[in-house]
């Protein structure tokens, strides 16, 4: 993704075909954000369009020497965020143990992974459960720490790890169904 | 562990890499939110322009007076006057000073009608000038003796203006206050023994304030107890009030400060600008721009444009909210050009002829105005008034030339004339509304709207019964000097 600094600034000054032109360019990224953080296509264009608002009314904060992809990711992901917060009722009472088996993984399943579809691979992440799929991929896609995404989610960190470890096990083991051949080596 | 990480880095990496289709509709959406935002912050602002102007014009009058605001202390009226002198420069015969204009070539004596001729000053050509009004607002003649004593029109305009003013409180320190400066100004309240006490909630305020107004000396004095900060609060303001005939002494923020013992509040309750607190007069000095409309000879628009006022204002205060206002006020009228007008001194074989372009008119012009300050702070007023011009001179140049038949012109002088005014009206009436608001003690600003009552040019040489009038608005600064 290239933005131009020409086309943010035009933003900045809110002109309609730098705004759509912004748009139509980040629309990629930021929708792929949207599908790992939401249960359908339509939550996600309805989210995306929130953080793209809010991308646009914060866009005089952006530095020019910073990462606009960075900037934006950040933005989009606390706009998930707060969607979040505002949707949950209750909070997570759960205290997970922290004591999670360590997995090793075996090089053949990274390999499997490899030649994994990304449509396919995001099918087997919305079957996580909710929590573990949001902190799965706030730690595995997007670079979060467990003392972030423990602030985001409102957890702690140890329930954090556990979460990840969860659903990177489960992760495994769905690909290993997918993949006779996986287990087959694993086994051997 | 390595192969975790790759597991995850994997992911990473397909997920970045994937590629979605754009979706048009998806922006159409996202076009509305914009919109629809954008939409509703322009309506907020509006809303909030308009609350703020009301606030200004009319907020206060809905706020409980405050007692002795409208103490009847014998400030006495400082009148102070400045000195109005207007110059008038002489006018008339002016085509005298210039040796090719006071040339007398007798025996051409021409009809008016048929000799004058507007001159387009850019290309020196004559106007169009099918329409009778034409020539008669801009023809001048000299029928051959160009002794002055037939000189007539030459085009004008002008503008009028007004001068306002700030009044300057002769209490010392504050006196009246209204409510809603006490609460702005009211951090803490504190209880009898100089205790600060936070202070937290408007509405206490509000409740002290109504108590203060009406609780008894002795009640107000008698000991609270110190649990409540809302009963501190309101039996502070309370001593306040009862002590106002009095002398007590409080504690504010570990300072001592005296409640004074008449009308007058602690000076921390009067940083809002009262300006025209008092019965009082002042002198200022006013300065703005103005934007005149201009009148239209034929297919020309003269004297449209912004224009540069300053002036010395003096204000008189009437009583209760009332003010009257004059001064005097110098001001010019822009942009006259193209129109240019011949002096033509004789026609034939040879020509000899004469071209005025007056470019700027200047009117020294005295103002008089009621205004009435709406609301109890005395921030905001409204007021009309009218105003005499007097055309005091001009500037521009003029152009002498020969010309034989239909031969280029020779001996073309040109030559400044910054005093021939005939042609206009010498004076000249307008009246105008307007509207005031007070920044400061000091500083205050008017916006006017005014229209031209009377005839910028006179052309009742030509019996026409043209009339030219302007209409405009002024932007103006005024300044206290008292």
């Amino acid at each position: 993704m290239k933005v131009e600094t020409e086309i943010i600034t035009a933003c900045i000054r809110k002109d309609g075909r730098a705004e759509y032109e912004l748009y139509r360019l980040t629309y990629g990224y930021l929708m792929s954000i949207c599908l790992r953080y939401t249960l359908n296509r339509e939550e996600a264009k309805e989210m995306l369009n929130l953080g793209f608002f809010k991308i646009l009314t914060n866009l005089k904060k952006y530095q020019l020497e910073t990462s606009f992809t960075a900037w934006i990711h950040r933005v989009m992901m606390n706009t998930l965020i707060d969607e979040y917060r505002k949707k949950k009722v209750h909070k997570d009472h759960i205290k997970y143990v922290e004591d999670y088996e360590e997995i090793h993984e075996s090089t053949d399943v990274n390999n499997a992974l490899i030649k994994m579809d990304v449509e396919q691979i995001h099918a087997l992440i919305v079957k996580l459960p909710p929590v573990s799929q949001k902190v799965f991929n706030m730690y595995a896609i997007d670079g979060f720490s467990h003392k972030e995404i423990a602030g985001a989610l409102d957890i702690s960190e140890g329930t954090s790890r556990w979460h990840l470890n969860f659903s990177r096990k489960k992760l495994q083991e769905m690909i290993i169904q997918l993949n006779p051949n996986v287990l087959k080596l694993v086994a051997g | 562990m390595k192969n975790e990480k790759k597991f995850y880095d994997i992911l990473n990496s397909k997920f970045y890499e994937r590629e979605i289709p754009f979706d048009e509709d998806n922006w159409k959406a996202m076009r509305g939110i914009i919109d629809d935002s954008r939409a509703s912050k322009k309506r907020v602002l509006w809303l909030l322009a308009s609350l703020f102007l009301l606030l200004c014009a009319g907020g206060e009058l809905f706020i409980p007076k405050w007692s002795g605001r409208d103490g009847k202390s014998a400030n006495g009226y400082t009148n102070t006057s400045i000195g109005v002198s207007s110059k008038k420069k002489e006018t008339g015969n002016d085509t005298h000073s210039n040796p090719k204009l006071s040339l007398n070539h007798a025996g051409t004596s021409l009809s008016s009608a048929s000799i004058n001729t507007p001159v387009d000053s850019n290309n020196n050509t004559p106007l169009n000038t099918s329409s009778a009004s034409l020539k008669a607002a801009n023809n001048i003649v000299i029928n051959g003796n160009v002794s002055g004593q037939n000189t007539k029109d030459v085009s004008l305009y002008e503008k009028n203006s007004h001068s306002r003013h700030h009044v300057k409180s002769e209490n010392g320190i504050g006196v009246a206050t209204n409510p809603a400066s006490v609460q702005a100004s009211l951090p803490v309240s504190f209880n009898q023994k100089g205790n600060t006490v936070d202070n937290k909630s408007n509405d206490i305020v509000k409740n002290a304030n109504q108590n203060k107004l009406l609780a008894d000396k002795k009640d107000q004095v008698s000991p609270v107890p110190s649990t409540s900060k809302t009963t501190q609060a309101t039996s502070m303001l309370s001593i306040k009030a009862a002590t106002s005939s009095g002398a007590a002494k409080s504690t504010v923020h570990g300072t001592d400060s005296v409640i004074a013992g008449s009308e007058p509040l602690p000076q921390r309750f009067s940083n809002e600008p009262r300006v025209f607190q008092g019965k009082t007069n002042f002198v200022s000095v006013d300065i703005g721009t103005e934007y005149s409309g201009g009148w239209q000879i034929g297919s020309v628009v003269q004297a449209k444009g912004f224009n540069f006022v300053v002036g010395a204002g003096y204000t008189h205060y009437l009583g209760s909210k009332w003010f009257l206002k004059t001064g005097l006020q110098f001001n010019t009228f822009g942009n006259m050009s193209p129109l240019t007008y011949n002096y033509q001194h004789s026609v034939g074989h040879v020509i000899y002829d004469s071209v005025i372009t007056t470019q700027r008119l200047y009117f020294l012009r005295l103002p008089v105005q009621v205004e009435y300050f709406v609301g109890r702070n005395k921030k905001s007023s409204i007021g009309v008034g009218g105003a005499v011009w007097y055309l005091v001179g001009s500037s521009g140049y003029a152009t002498t030339y020969q010309q034989t038949d239909n031969n280029p012109p020779m001996d073309v002088q040109k030559y400044t004339q910054n005093t021939l005014l005939d042609g206009y009206s010498k004076v000249n009436v307008s009246a105008y509304g307007f509207y005031r608001y007070v920044f400061s003690r000091k500083f205050s600003m008017y916006i006017m709207l005014y229209s031209e009552l009377t005839n910028m040019k006179d052309n009742t040489f030509f019996g026409d019964k043209i009339i030219e009038k302007t209409s405009g608005f002024q932007y103006m600064l005024s300044y206290n000097l008292n």
